[in-house]
């Protein structure tokens, strides 16, 4: 193995260790509120010496190894390990006392955790596996997770407590983030690729448009539903019939307006420096080949310059599946809900039921696009 | 001239104040290349683009075939017309061959016509069918980009050919070899050219004609030979060059011109074949220090030819 990669296990696997040599691997309750007591890795009661001692030797075995294709190995293995010690202990600890103590992850196990998953990404990429051997090579950490989870292994930790006592209200933000990032996306598609067309197409429409969205872009969140509430609330009013449809003040509909308004710039830029990296070679043999315009953008235009618009696309929707959290404030619904109940309930672990999701699917989103660009690449390199 | 198959009247084009085309006019007959030349921004690109309407003239008319330009829409009045540049714009999102089908999928040829076009045009550019067909563009060398840029736009079997600067992004031995092998496939074929170059060479290889412009008119325009012989005063006796031109002259002549009959024999050491031209045959002769050449044909001596009969052709008067 290099030097750099190396040196870059050792960023991983360092922290990793360090995390969970500092602070606990769990966190007991005696109930939701009161403050826990922190359990080491190494723990005689919810820990293991012998677990943690391979957790060490797997970790280190990422920044030893001599093949990429080993480190990712080792680290997705001490990713396992960590799981099972978190659920094991979780147990453990619960068998000797009251129904109503929590155990929580621990501040040593979300390093832990984080830093492992890195060092396993770093030793993908630099295998350098093309997106659809990456999704299919992350199925497998999923799979394991959801079985796990579907067996009741986990079913002792607060995070999965905290999801069995609110499960209707996740199910209803799940649905109510969906909503908003895809009834955001419709709209910004629509509105942002012929946006983007008309930069290309007319020097003077860019000179106005690519400004504006520019502005909208920088404009604080909160203080743009602030700026909606005010036209949208009048709106309801004057047309009450609209209020079916879930328009007004707050709610719903503020929130995907803005989240649509924030998705333009990305969507419309890049759809005009997608265009306007055409080679004008191809636009004037084309035109000269007899293409319509219309068939020229149809065929040749859009086609090339698709990586480029995806790429936007992408930014956008990972962008909007992060930002459709703040909506929840104006009462628009999704994740962000349970982030901010936790947070008045100082129930740290119903913010994380709230946050993991959004990284989730925000992961998810954005490997999928990844795969998508590759594909449409395809051809211009070869 | 009755019967041309482009005739350009007084094509006129401004762009701001500036006049890029001055009421030119020209006729092309059917099978004859012409070569426009002249330094950058003379017009000559333009007044290109304004035969296959890229540009609408703002004065001035083009009749192709007989019918004027504008009675015809522009993109079916293009697809009739072969197009080349000197960037090629090949697709680099489309194979080869699709590239190459681009006009005949756009007038509805039906798949089987297609495909049989696509494979004869591959051939007829030294490429192998089933092995060019299916790769990107970007696997290909420069010169073969050019030549598949050069069957694209005779995929439809135009009458027509366009080319602008279609050789110019190429290295000499490259080059040299695509311009003999295009002068074969228009002959074989009976295509109409008309190609922009700025390089006068070029011109020399290519054209039937030579259309020498320069700030939006055509100065003289005349056959090679003609143009080397009586070249206008000021800017075409600058730009024709007239420091070789008696080894230009030689170089529009083959041998088989010149040969005189020899007793059949056996080839000897220095030759030269009916088709070289009198400028290489020349060159060996200076070389050499002879008076006569032998002319070979398959190993068998031919004829014979003189020093003083080449002398003679690169003369100032002789024609």
């Amino acid at each position: 193995m290099s030097a750099p990669a190396r040196r870059a296990a050792l960023v991983y696997a360092g922290p990793a260790l360090g995390g969970l040599a500092l602070l606990p691997l769990l966190d007991f309750r005696a109930n939701r509120i009161v403050g826990g007591d922190g359990v080491m890795a190494w723990a005689a009661t919810g820990g293991s010496a012998y677990a943690t001692a391979l957790l060490a030797a797997l970790a280190l075995g990422t920044i030893l190894s001599g093949s990429q294709v080993l480190r990712l190995a080792l680290a997705l293995a001490a990713l396992a390990l960590l799981g099972w010690m978190a659920g094991q202990g979780a147990e453990a600890l619960m068998a000797e006392t009251s129904e109503f103590a929590r155990v929580s992850l621990g501040g040593g196990f979300w390093i832990a955790a984080a830093f492992l998953a890195l060092a396993a990404a770093d030793a993908a990429a630099r295998i350098g596996l093309r997106a659809m051997v990456r999704i299919a090579l992350l199925a497998g950490p999923v799979a394991a997770l959801a079985l796990a989870l579907q067996t009741g292994f986990f079913d002792d930790l607060s995070i999965l407590r905290e999801y069995d006592a609110n499960r209707d209200v996740f199910d209803a933000a799940l649905a109510g983030h969906l909503r908003l990032v895809l009834g955001a996306l419709v709209p910004a598609l629509l509105i942002g690729l012929p946006l983007g067309w008309l930069c290309f197409a007319c020097p003077r429409a860019r000179a106005v448009i690519l400004p504006v969205l520019n502005i909208l872009q920088t404009t604080p969140s909160i203080a743009m539903f602030g700026l909606l509430m005010v036209p949208l609330g009048a709106l309801a009013r004057s047309y009450p019939g609209l209020r079916d449809w879930g328009v007004g003040g707050i709610g719903a509909a503020p929130a995907i307006v803005a989240l649509a308004l924030y998705a333009l710039l990305p969507i419309a830029a890049n759809t005009y420096a997608g265009l306007s990296g055409v080679p004008a070679a191809m636009r004037e043999a084309g035109r000269g080949m007899g293409l319509s315009p219309a068939r020229l953008l149809a065929q040749v235009e859009l086609p090339l310059a698709l990586p480029v618009i995806l790429t936007g696309i992408r930014i956008t929707v990972v962008q909007t599946i992060g930002l459709a959290a703040v909506a929840a404030l104006i009462g628009g619904g999704g994740f962000g809900t349970l982030v901010f109940r936790g947070m008045g309930q100082a129930a740290m672990d119903l913010v994380l039921l709230g946050t993991l999701p959004i990284v989730a699917l925000a992961i998810a989103a954005s490997l999928a696009f990844d795969a998508m660009i590759e594909a449409t690449a395809r051809g211009e390199a070869a | 001239m009755k019967g041309a198959m482009i005739r350009v009247e007084a094509l006129t084009r401004r762009f701001g104040d500036a006049v890029a085309v001055d009421a030119i006019g020209f006729e092309v007959a059917r099978g004859e290349v012409l070569a426009l030349v002249g330094t950058s921004g003379c017009g000559k690109s333009t007044t290109l683009r304004m035969i296959n309407r890229l540009i609408e003239p703002d004065k001035g008319r083009v009749e192709i075939a007989g019918r004027d330009a504008r009675e015809m829409a522009p993109d079916a009045l293009r697809r009739g017309i072969g197009y080349v540049i000197q960037g090629v714009g090949l697709f680099p999102h489309w194979t080869v061959a699709r590239n190459i089908s681009t006009v005949p999928r756009l007038l509805g040829w039906d798949r089987s016509r297609i495909a049989a076009r696509v494979d004869e045009l591959l051939e007829l550019f030294g490429f192998d069918p089933a092995e060019a067909g299916p790769k990107y563009p970007a696997a290909l060398s420069g010169g073969q980009q050019q030549r598949i840029g050069v069957a694209r736009a005779m995929a439809a079997e135009p009458e027509i050919l366009l080319m602008d600067e279609p050789f110019g992004a190429l290295d000499p031995v490259t080059r040299a070899r695509l311009q003999d092998e295009f002068t074969a496939i228009r002959r074989r074929s009976g295509l109409t050219a008309i190609i922009v170059t700025h390089d006068m060479d070029e011109a020399f290889r290519l054209a039937d004609r030579i259309a020498v412009m320069d700030a939006g008119r055509i100065l003289q325009i005349d056959t090679p030979e003609r143009l080397l012989r009586g070249p206008r005063e000021g800017f075409v006796r600058q730009f024709v060059g007239l420091d070789d031109r008696a080894l230009r002259i030689l170089s529009l002549h083959r041998v088989r011109e010149l040969a005189r009959p020899a007793p059949d024999a056996p080839a000897p050491a220095q030759w030269v074949a009916p088709d070289d031209t009198l400028r290489e045959a020349a060159s060996r002769l200076i070389w050499e220090g002879g008076e006569a050449l032998a002319v070979v044909e398959a190993d068998r001596v031919t004829g014979e030819i003189r020093a003083e009969d080449i002398w003679r052709v690169g003369t100032r008067g002789a024609a």
